[in-house]
């Protein structure tokens, strides 16, 4: 347990900056609160999951524990180590490509609803709140309400660049989950326009259908193996169904990553 | 581009060999994370989708 100092220290220095850590144990939520919190003092996110089925998505069998996944803005995995070897700098090399949406000083008081909106990530309902005071006379407020929707305009911005980003490299399970998000979070703003368009451009081209059919398969696929739980001789149903990602689906994401599946497990 | 490559790069120069028992996931999708019961969320029922655009770290762990 000594990484609770350790995490601690990272999410106080971290959390406003959009870092966030996800403590996962098998064991009874009681001994997390007894152990973890209150004699440990953890504050950082716990949950516990005595089915190990998280386990089982990111361990093959027999794991040490602690250990650690790092995961960057996009949701991919960047690091993976011991949490007491993670260092700052692994963090703030990540933490430089996300939007901070910390807002740098106190707005007005006619804009307090703006703002609880903004700060629970509805920076939509923020914008079109804001948007009342951009003409008032008192130029304070007017400033005040003309910063609040930069900031929501350059969330716009970034969770576009992401979107962007999961196309070029085809991930579309991530680009359609943000496309359906985007809308709703953004309501109101050109993005959530732009959104639902290239959502609508995106189902109607075959190749993408192909990629995500593709990526649903594999997705069977990896739970037949965390079904087997690293059981040698239970691994036949993954391997079966990986086959028939890279048979079915060539050339797309994810048959190149059933075939590494089928490297890891051997064929 | 370049400036999202060279924070990655420094990442990759400071990260571990994977242990032994874990999936190499390096550069994958993280994996969905579940949970019967969370603490110190107050409502919120952390998902992936809800932590896109964040940075995040899952740790597995024991008490003992």
């Amino acid at each position: 347990m000594t990484q609770v100092g350790h995490l601690n220290t990272l999410v106080e220095k971290y959390y406003d900056k959009g870092f966030r850590v996800i403590s996962i144990s098998k064991e009874p939520v009681g001994l997390l609160e007894s152990k973890m919190i209150k004699g440990a003092g953890a504050k950082y996110w716990m949950a516990s999951d005595p089915g190990g089925s998280t386990l089982a998505r990111y361990s093959s069998k027999g794991g040490g524990i602690p250990h650690a996944y790092l995961v960057d803005a996009t949701g991919k995995v960047v690091l993976d180590t011991h949490p007491g070897n993670l260092a700052d700098s692994s963090i703030e090399a990540l933490l430089d490509q996300v939007f901070d949406p910390a807002l740098d000083r106190e707005l007005q008081p006619a804009l307090r609803g703006a703002v609880k909106h903004y700060e629970k990530d509805a920076p939509g309902k923020a914008w079109a709140a804001a948007a009342h005071h951009l003409e008032s006379e008192n130029r304070g407020l007017a400033a005040d309400a003309a910063y609040l929707r930069e900031k929501a305009e350059a969330w716009a911005k970034f969770r576009r660049k992401l979107v962007e980003d999961g196309i070029a490299s085809k991930d579309y399970e991530t680009v359609f989950a943000d496309l359906k998000e985007i809308p709703k979070l953004f309501s109101g703003m050109e993005v959530a326009t732009w959104a639902a368009e290239t959502r609508k451009k995106l189902e109607a081209d075959p190749a993408v259908k192909t990629e995500r059919k593709a990526c649903k398969a594999l997705r069977k696929a990896e739970a037949r193996e965390e079904k087997a739980q690293g059981k040698a001789k239970k691994l036949g149903p993954a391997r079966s169904a990986y086959r028939a990602v890279v048979k079915r689906y060539p050339g797309t994401q994810a048959a190149k990553l059933a075939e590494e599946a089928l490297r890891r497990l051997g064929n | 581009m370049r400036r999202i490559l060279l924070p990655l790069a420094a990442v990759a120069a400071l990260s571990f060999p994977a242990r032994a028992g874990w999936k190499p996931l390096n550069g994958r999708p993280a994996p969905e994370f579940t949970a019967k019961t969370w603490l110190l969320t107050g409502k919120l029922k952390p998902t992936k989708a809800s932590l896109r655009g964040k940075v995040y770290l899952v740790e597995f762990f024991a008490t003992w």
